[in-house]
């Protein structure tokens, strides 16, 4: 289980330390705050040997345009570059991690000859249809962007720590392009290609879940078999009834393309795909929590498509299968409901709930801050109506 | 603004402390009563919060140095009921500053320098028992307090609790008042009262912190 982690030089976080991590993990604070980049660090840091396929995934661009990549394509600007602090590769984006008794970690940095290709060779050779203000190119420019990956292991058990080293490169293929008087303008989407694929596997295994991130239908398929293998489908029913009492019955159906379907009351099986946005983010919840054993749930936004009045079921639930399955969860959140219904759901468990709310540091507002809550001064914060969010 | 108040009953969220002297009171009739002599001396840069009552203020006073802006804040006071032992709740203010790792106070009413300066207050003092109400009551003026207590007499309750007197004062007073926290807002205490000298001068240490 993650216990602390410090970040250095990540997204908008130049350095931020959270002190202590517990099975379920709430973030707070306000837009841009840094909530998601913690996920994200923790996703990262899991990843290890895979951190730079992981980066690949998470770069924000990637998320919002279902697919393509914005990349930039320019001699002085890489597409990793989105992830460093003020996009300055300069400084080695650096994760520290306190983890089952080890420190762990992660670092990512951009060799020097971070660049390779260029534009002018291949504008050159491309063979392009002008109009008078810009060409069409048919022969696209190809760049290459390498990330150094480094893994440091210290543990008290070993005296020597241990060190890992990898470098892969993304090799960016633009589909297609415009040479206008601005330059190169990018019209279509960019393929993409990690080398060398890494055999090492990651740290521990971490499912990222968001907002546009639910997990595709075949994933939760497998998931859901995998809990029904492992004899766990009551706990996932239990757990989809925080959010639909009514709901009897989960099983894969195919009629074709293998599918969860549920039962309410005595009504048909009804796909889980037509289901409301409340009941799919808890199916995803559950699903991850309970096949993922021992391993890291990060969730950005929880409660959204949640009706407050399930928000406290939907946590006992979630409690339930991370005892279970060992497995630890961080989550985000803006909902001071979502909070309260995590204090009243976990408060005879102190030891299995922490929050975090992310601050503009009073000395430089331009730091981040966590300020850490226990069960006892959450109790006392929201009893006080002081704002957690 | 001179003075902030927070956590009355119906009030917004906490979101961040904004005045450099944060005074922690136990209810909302001690928080009117802060106020008022806040208001009274003409201090200024003052927020005073209700913690909801004397329970659990180890969480809540971890909870309150989260907020945002209590980086900020210069002095902290808490002001608590001494109830039935004023030095059980002396050393219940200090386990709870403690926790908080906060500068830790030796002495009741005195600001222990740190960043913030804290300081505690217990009312009516540290070796006596009771609360506001012991406090307020030599406030009150003589000649109708001899009325308050004939009519106790009369009622053949000579025991009467100081709740009791005070709300019986309060509600002879012209217009009567509810209880000590309405009073105190509509300034019908005598705040010239020398029974306020250790508030006052804690406050006062606090605005010069």
């Amino acid at each position: 289980m993650y216990e602390s982690l410090q970040i250095d030089n990540f997204r908008g976080l130049r350095h931020l330390e959270l002190p202590v991590l517990a099975p379920v993990t709430i973030l707070t604070g306000r837009n841009n705050a840094g909530k998601t980049s913690i996920l994200e660090a923790l996703f990262l840091h899991s990843a290890g040997p895979r951190a730079a396929q992981a980066l690949l995934t998470i770069l924000r661009p990637y998320r919002l345009s279902g697919g393509g990549l914005n990349v930039e394509f320019s001699r002085n600007s890489t597409p990793w570059e989105m992830a460093f602090y003020n996009r300055d590769p300069g400084e080695p984006i650096r994760i520290v991690a306190e983890w089952d008794g080890r420190q762990v970690t992660v670092g990512l940095s951009v060799p020097r000859d971070r660049v390779s290709g260029s534009i002018a060779p291949n504008l050159q050779s491309a063979p392009a249809s002008s109009t008078s203000s810009t060409s069409t190119l048919s022969a696209l420019p190809s760049f290459s962007y390498s990330m150094r990956i480094t893994i440091d292991i210290e543990s008290r058990q070993s005296p020597a720590p241990e060190h890992r080293e990898f470098i892969q490169t993304i090799t960016a293929q633009l589909g297609q392009a415009l040479l206008g008087p601005s330059g190169l303008q990018q019209t279509g989407g960019v393929s993409l290609e990690l080398k060398p694929e890494t055999d090492s596997d990651a740290l521990i295994l971490a499912y990222f879940l968001g907002p546009q991130t639910r997990s595709p239908q075949a994933e939760l398929v497998q998931r859901y078999t995998n809990i029904r293998l492992d004899g766990k489908e009551r706990l996932f029913l239990h757990a989809m009834q925080a959010i639909a009492p009514e709901m009897k019955k989960i099983e894969i159906l195919s009629t074709g393309t293998p599918t969860l379907y549920v039962t309410f009351r005595d009504g048909p099986p009804l796909p889980m795909t037509v289901m409301g946005e409340g009941i799919v983010a808890v199916a995803n919840y559950a699903a991850a929590i309970l096949e993922n054993k021992r391993g890291l749930i990060l969730i950005d936004e929880i409660e959204n498509g949640i009706h407050y009045t399930a928000l406290e079921r939907v946590w006992q639930q979630i409690g339930r299968a991370v005892k279970d399955s060992g497995a630890q969860v961080v989550a985000s959140t803006h909902s001071y409901e979502c909070v309260q219904a995590a204090y009243s759901a976990f408060r005879k468990s102190p030891n299995q709930l922490q929050l975090i709310q992310l601050q503009s540091d009073d000395d430089s507002q331009a730091a981040t801050v966590a300020a850490d809550y226990d069960l006892e001064t959450l109790e006392g914060a929201l009893e006080m109506r002081l704002d957690l969010r | 603004m001179t003075v902030m108040i927070t956590a009355r009953e119906g009030s917004n969220y906490l979101n961040s402390f904004e005045e450099p002297h944060v005074v922690l009171v136990e209810g909302k009739e001690d928080q009117a009563l802060v106020v008022a002599l806040i208001e009274h001396e003409a201090l200024q840069g003052f927020h005073v919060h209700d913690m909801i009552g004397k329970d659990g203020w180890t969480g809540k006073l971890r909870a309150i140095c989260r907020v945002r802006g209590f980086g900020k804040v210069v002095s902290l006071g808490l002001v608590r009921d001494a109830d039935n032992n004023g030095r059980t709740a002396w050393t219940s203010c200090r386990t709870s500053i403690a926790a908080a790792r906060l500068p830790l106070p030796n002495i009741p009413g005195q600001l222990q320098p740190g960043r913030p300066s804290v300081a505690v207050a217990i009312i009516p003092g540290v070796d006596s028992t009771g609360a506001l109400e012991e406090l307020c009551l030599p406030s009150f003026q003589a000649e109708h307090m001899a009325c308050v207590d004939g009519y106790f007499r009369c009622l053949a309750s000579p025991d009467a609790s100081s709740k009791a007197i005070v709300q019986a004062y309060l509600a002879g007073l012209q217009p009567s008042r509810r209880d000590l926290a309405v009073a105190a807002r509509h300034r019908a205490l005598d705040l010239t009262h020398p029974t306020f000298n250790s508030l006052r001068d804690l406050l006062q240490e606090m605005n010069s912190a």
